[in-house]
C-alpha cells in the first residue's frame, strides 16, 4: 500500500469558502470517541472550510468534517481540531471561538489539537490560515451544537426555542421557571433520540457586536504549565519502560552505507542495534548510552559518498543547473510584453540577489515517542501536519489508517520546518525493533541538516526604473 | 564505568548511579523525570537547559554529572511552592512572555539568578545578562517586560 506524499496545495484565498453553509450531524459517541472522551454527545459539522487546507484529498467518509465537538455527561465540553499549537497562539484563539458560540466561559472548554484518532483533518497548520479558516469552522460547529441543545430543550419543555436563552452553559426559559445544564440534557437518552429530526438547517453565529469572549485577550490556556515546566512537549513524553534512540547519520547527503561492523556494539549492555538498509541506529536505556553506541558504530561504517558541489560554489552551481520554467502558473491576467517594456525604458535597474539556504531552527528539535501495542502504533511528535505524519507511518509499516495514531502535544516551535514525518517513522522503527516504547530526539546538527530548508535562490531582476503604473 | 553520586535536586537528596560523563540534563530528564529543563542545542549555545548549581547558572547539556557530587541543583520544577508560583514565574505568566514556551524554563532560571545578583537591574543590565538565552519565536520585548515586572515584585517583597 503506497500513496505518494503529495506536495502542499498552494494557498489561494477562496473567500466564498469562509461563508459557505455547513450542515451538522450528531450522534451518541462512537466507540473510539467513547473510549477516550467518555459517554456523551458527539456533534459533527460538515462543510468545506476545513477541506480548504487539505492536501491529497481522499475519499474517506470523514473527510468533510469541519468541526467536531463532544459534550460529556460529566459536563466536559471537548472541542477537537486538527490544528496544532506551535507557539502562534491558536490554542487560546480556537478555545475562544468555541466558548463564544457555546456561551460558556473559556475555562470550560477542553481543546484537543492534532490527534488523528480524534480531530478532523484540517490539513495542516501553515500559511497563517487557522484564523481565517478554522475559527469560522469551530464557530459554526459550536453554534450548531448550541442550537441543537436549545432545540432539544424546547421540545422537552414544549415551548418555542425563541424563548430559550443560554447563560454560562445553562439553558433557561424566558419565564425563569425552567433551567437545565448542557450536561444534564445530554444525559437524557430520550432527548438525544429525538435530536435526529431536529438538526437546525441554518446556523447563525453570534454577530461581532455581541461578542463577549472573542476579541478579548485570553491568556494561553496552558500557560501556567509552561512557566512551571509541567507542560510536556513532544520531546518530554515519557512512556513506561521507554528506551532512547539515536540514529547513525551519514556524513553527507545521498550517501549509501557500504558496510558496518556491529560486533563491538553488540556487546554493549542494554543496546539494541536496528538496521534497515541505509537506516542504522541504536536503542539504549538512556540517550547518552545510545549516542555512545552510535559513535562506536560510526567508526566502523564505510560510506559511498557521491560528489557534491562545494558550499562555496552553490550559487554558480544553481545558475548553471537551473531549469527553464517553474514558478507560479500564469493567472491569465498579463498585459503587454516584458521585452518591449524594457527596451522602451528610459532607465533600467539591474540587481542580483543570492539567498542562502535558511534553516527554520525551532528551539525544540524534531522529536517523537513511539509505542506499539500489537500491530497498532501511537506516536507523539511535533508536526504541523499530523495527517501527513499519519500517512507516512501507514506507508512505512503497511498499516490501515486505524492502526496508527499521531498525537501532537503543543510543540516547541515549527516555523514551517516540521511538516514531514521522518522522526516519527524512525521512532516507530526503533520501538518495533526494541519491543518497547522509544523516544527519539534529533540532534541540533541533524535538525539543521534535515531535508527541509527555505531553498537556496538566486534572482536577477531587471526593472524599468522610471515606469509609472497606469 | 558507572559511579554513584549524591546530588541535591530541588531540596531533595538524590543518589545517582550512572556514567560520570553523562550530561546533567539527561540525568534530570531521563533518570529523575524532571522534563521541565529543555534540550535546545546540546552545545551550550541556547541556554534552554539552564539550571542553577549552588545558585549559579550552568548549561546542563554540557555539564557532566561526575562534576556535581554534593552540589545543590535548582530546576524550574523547584521554583514554585506547590501550586503557588515563584514571582518570576508569575511575571512571565502575567506578561504572556512566551509563544511556544520552550525557552521559558531557561529564561526564568536565568532571571532568578539575575535578580539574586542585581535586584534592581537596568534595562541594559537585563539585556546583557539575558544575552545567553535564545528565544526562536523572538518574544524578547515581552520577556524584557516580564523581567522588569519580576524585579519590581521581588524588590517590593524584600522591603516588606
Amino acid at each position: 500500500m503506497t500513496s505518494p506524499v503529495r506536495p502542499f496545495d498552494g494557498i489561494e484565498e477562496e473567500r466564498y469558502e469562509l461563508f459557505e453553509m455547513n450542515t451538522s450531524r450528531f450522534e451518541l459517541s462512537r466507540r473510539e470517541f467513547l473510549s477516550i472522551l467518555g459517554p456523551g454527545l458527539l456533534i459533527l459539522t460538515y462543510g468545506s472550510t476545513a477541506l480548504a487546507q487539505r492536501f491529497g484529498r481522499g475519499d474517506r467518509g470523514d473527510d468533510s468534517v469541519s468541526a467536531r465537538l463532544h459534550i460529556g455527561q460529566d459536563g466536559t465540553i471537548t472541542v477537537m481540531t486538527g490544528k496544532v499549537e506551535v507557539g502562534q497562539g491558536s490554542r487560546a484563539e480556537l478555545t475562544q471561538a468555541a466558548a463564544e458560540e457555546l456561551k460558556v466561559d473559556p475555562s470550560h472548554i477542553r481543546l484537543i489539537m492534532g490527534d488523528t484518532a480524534l480531530t478532523p483533518d484540517d490539513g495542516g497548520t501553515y500559511g497563517s490560515q487557522s484564523t481565517p479558516r478554522t475559527v469560522p469552522a469551530i464557530r459554526r460547529g459550536a453554534a450548531a451544537a448550541r442550537d441543537i441543545l436549545i432545540d432539544a430543550a424546547s421540545r422537552m419543555w414544549g415551548i418555542d426555542s425563541e424563548r430559550i436563552q443560554v447563560v454560562e452553559g445553562v439553558l433557561k426559559d424566558s419565564s425563569g421557571e425552567k433551567s437545565i445544564r448542557y450536561a444534564e440534557l445530554v444525559d437524557r437518552p430520550e432527548v438525544v433520540e429525538n435530536l435526529q429530526s431536529s438538526v437546525p438547517s441554518g446556523v447563525e453565529v453570534k454577530p461581532v457586536s455581541e461578542w463577549e469572549v472573542m476579541g478579548t485577550s485570553l491568556p494561553r490556556p496552558n500557560g501556567k504549565d509552561i512557566v512551571m515546566g509541567n507542560h510536556r512537549y513532544p520531546s518530554d513524553i515519557v512512556r513506561p519502560n521507554m528506551g532512547y534512540g539515536k540514529v547513525l547519520r551519514p556524513p553527507a547527503y545521498d550517501t549509501t552505507l557500504k558496510s558496518i561492523d556491529p560486533s563491538e556494539v553488540e556487546k554493549m549492555e542494554g543496546v539494541t542495534i536496528v538496521r534497515d538498509g541505509n537506516f542504522v541506529g541504536c536503542v539504549a536505556p538512556n540517550s547518552f548510552r545510545a549516542a555512545k553506541a552510535v559513535e562506536a558504530l560510526a567508526k566502523t561504517a564505510e560510506w559511498e559518498i557521491p560528489d557534491h558541489p562545494s558550499s562555496k560554489n552553490l550559487y554558480s552551481y544553481l545558475k548553471d543547473h537551473a531549469r527553464e520554467g517553474g514558478g507560479r502558473r500564469s493567472r491569465g491576467d498579463e498585459k503587454g510584453s516584458v521585452e518591449e517594456g524594457l527596451s522602451n525604458a528610459s532607465k533600467t535597474l539591474d540587481a542580483e540577489f543570492d539567498i542562502a539556504y535558511i534553516q527554520h531552527a525551532p528551539l525544540e528539535p524534531r522529536a517523537a515517542v513511539a509505542e506499539w501495542k500489537g500491530d497498532r502504533v501511537t506516536v507523539w511528535t511535533g508536526s504541523q501536519v499530523p495527517t501527513r505524519v499519519h500517512r507516512e507511518l501507514c506507508d512505512a509499516f503497511d498499516l490501515e489508517p486505524d492502526q496508527a495514531r499521531v498525537i501532537i502535544p503543543d510543540t516547541g516551535g515549527g516555523f514551517g520546518g516540521k511538516h514531514t514525518g521522518e522522526v516519527a517513522v524512525e521512532a516507530a522503527r526503533f520501538a518495533r525493533a526494541a519491543g518497547k516504547p522509544v523516544s527519539l530526539r534529533w540532534t541540533r546538527k541533524k535538525n539543521s541538516l534535515g531535508r527541509i530548508f527555505v531553498p537556496l535562490a538566486s534572482s536577477k531582476p531587471r526593472e524599468d526604473w522610471m515606469r509609472k503604473d497606469p | 564505568m558507572e559511579n554513584t553520586f549524591t546530588i541535591q535536586v530541588n531540596g531533595r537528596n538524590e543518589s545517582i548511579t550512572t556514567d560520570p560523563e553523562r550530561p546533567l540534563l539527561d540525568v534530570l530528564r531521563e533518570d529523575l523525570g524532571l522534563t521541565g529543563t529543555k534540550f535546545g542545542c546540546g552545545e551550550g549555545q541556547c541556554s534552554a537547559c539552564s539550571v542553577l548549581v549552588d545558585g549559579k547558572r550552568v548549561r546542563s547539556c554540557v555539564t557532566p554529572i561526575g562534576k556535581l557530587a554534593g552540589k545543590k541543583i535548582l530546576t524550574i520544577e523547584g521554583l514554585s511552592n506547590g501550586d503557588s508560583l515563584h514571582p518570576v514565574q508569575e511575571a512571565f505568566l502575567s506578561a504572556a512572555a512566551f509563544q511556544c514556551g520552550y525557552c521559558t524554563p531557561g529564561m526564568i532560571i536565568r532571571t532568578v539568578e539575575l535578580l539574586e545578583n542585581k535586584p534592581n537591574p537596568t534595562d541594559e543590565e537585563i539585556l546583557n545578562w539575558m544575552e545567553s538565552n535564545l528565544c526562536r519565536c523572538c518574544g524578547y520585548p515581552k520577556i524584557l517586560e516580564a523581567i522588569q515586572s519580576a524585579a519590581k515584585a521581588t524588590a517590593k517583597g524584600d522591603s516588606q
